[in-house]
């Protein structure tokens, strides 16, 4: 099997382990290849490489590359400054992508809901506030007929009447005093009887220097 | 996609602002006039009237009464539609008493089943009236409301049964040149 070049790399820098070496110098041997030939020259490659080169060199015009590299930090910490002032009339849980869209439409929904446009219809006719029956035998049941724009008051519980009671209708010609007959309360009252109560002594007291 | 949801939310807080400036700025005169229409509710003392009718309801023409006449074709078309068991209706008798707040009044074709009423002032729209109306019965108070009537919104108020149909009250705020109007 001819050798990869990650295994060649690795033997040229010394990486590969005995049992290793051993078997790629196997597989070269099948394809033909001498490691011998091959070290040697990359060897002498690079012993000539570090005969010419220096291994530390001071390069040209430091302060000028010193001066670029400093702008490109400078403009780097720049821009990351930038991004969240960019964000910052967002709340933080309100910077994720999904919620600041729908945060906005139900504050929409909310204000038409609050001034009667959006939501339950409310009608502009007449209404009963509240409705009382003294007799708890009757119970008044309210709505509001949108149909006829009235509203509706039904008393389950009546008493149903004879057909033979008589209602006193009043002639709307006749003049008499407005408001039911039997409205007439007997007040039991006698001015001129002796008050009966507790009685109630004044004490002066006379206070003291 | 950041673009868009950034776009959708300005659009909608635009909307939002802009409909709360126009509600509040509609609002405005509305609260301006509150305290001159809460003023005016005794200027209208008298000049409206509640007018009421009390109206006998029969399944069949065979339960209708004698010597009364058929409710108009609009109060019989309404009466249909929200007492639906009945399909004839007869006025019984009509009244209409004007509204003054130092007193209760009272509608009352019949002397059996009358309407008392209170007026205690106009709503803050300056359009309804406030009144307590209660149903009177053979000298009790059968039910007692705090109602809001308004102009061309009618309350009916169902009675007990008498014979073989029901009577019912139809309730009504009436200007006073509007006497002899008949339900609108």
């Amino acid at each position: 099997m001819k050798p990869s070049e990650e295994q060649w790399n690795r033997w040229i820098d010394g990486e590969l382990s005995p049992e290793e070496v051993e078997a790629l110098k196997a597989a070269s041997a099948e394809e033909g290849v001498s490691l011998e030939q091959d070290q040697a020259f990359f060897g002498q490659l690079s012993q000539d490489l570090k005969a010419t080169f220096p291994a530390e060199q001071i390069p040209p015009f430091a302060d000028f590359f010193n001066s670029h590299i400093q702008k490109q930090i400078r403009d780097l910490n720049e821009a990351e400054a930038s991004k969240p002032e960019r964000a910052s009339w967002l709340p933080s849980w309100l910077r994720l992508s999904g919620v600041a869209p729908l945060a906005a439409a139900a504050l929409v929904v909310f204000t038409l809901t609050q001034i009667g446009i959006f939501g339950e219809k409310t009608h502009r006719g007449s209404q009963i506030v509240s409705a009382y029956t003294p007799d708890e035998s009757i119970l008044a049941v309210t709505s509001f007929d949108d149909d006829v724009n009235a509203m509706v008051i039904r008393l389950e519980g009546m008493e149903r009447l004879p057909a033979e009671f008589d209602l006193i209708l009043a002639d709307a010609a006749d003049g008499l005093p407005e408001g039911p007959f039997v409205v007439e309360a007997e007040i039991e009252s006698e001015p001129d009887a002796e008050f009966v109560g507790p009685r109630i002594e004044f004490v002066l007291h006379q206070p003291v220097y | 996609m950041r673009a868009l949801t950034h776009r959708i939310t300005f659009v909608c807080l635009g909307l939002s602002c802009s409909v709360a400036i126009w509600w509040s700025s509609a609002q405005a005169p509305a609260a301006a006039q509150k305290a001159d229409r809460a003023a005016a509710s005794s200027d209208i003392e008298g000049t409206k009237k509640l007018w009421g009718a009390l109206v006998y309801a029969a399944k069949d023409a065979a339960s209708k009464r004698e010597g009364f006449e058929d409710a108009d074709a609009e109060m019989t078309q309404a009466l249909q539609k929200v007492f639906k068991d009945y399909k004839h209706f007869q006025v019984l008798g009509t009244r209409a008493e004007a509204l003054f707040k130092t007193t209760h009044s009272w509608v009352a074709p019949s002397k059996q089943l009358c309407i008392k009423f209170d007026f205690t002032g106009l709503t803050e729209d300056g359009i309804g009236v406030k009144l307590d109306l209660q149903l009177w019965n053979q000298g009790k108070a059968i039910v007692k409301t705090a109602a809001i009537l308004k102009p061309d919104s009618p309350v009916f108020m169902e009675g007990p049964e008498w014979g073989n149909g029901r009577l019912l009250y139809v309730l009504k705020l009436q200007d006073s040149k509007d006497d002899k109007e008949a339900l609108d």
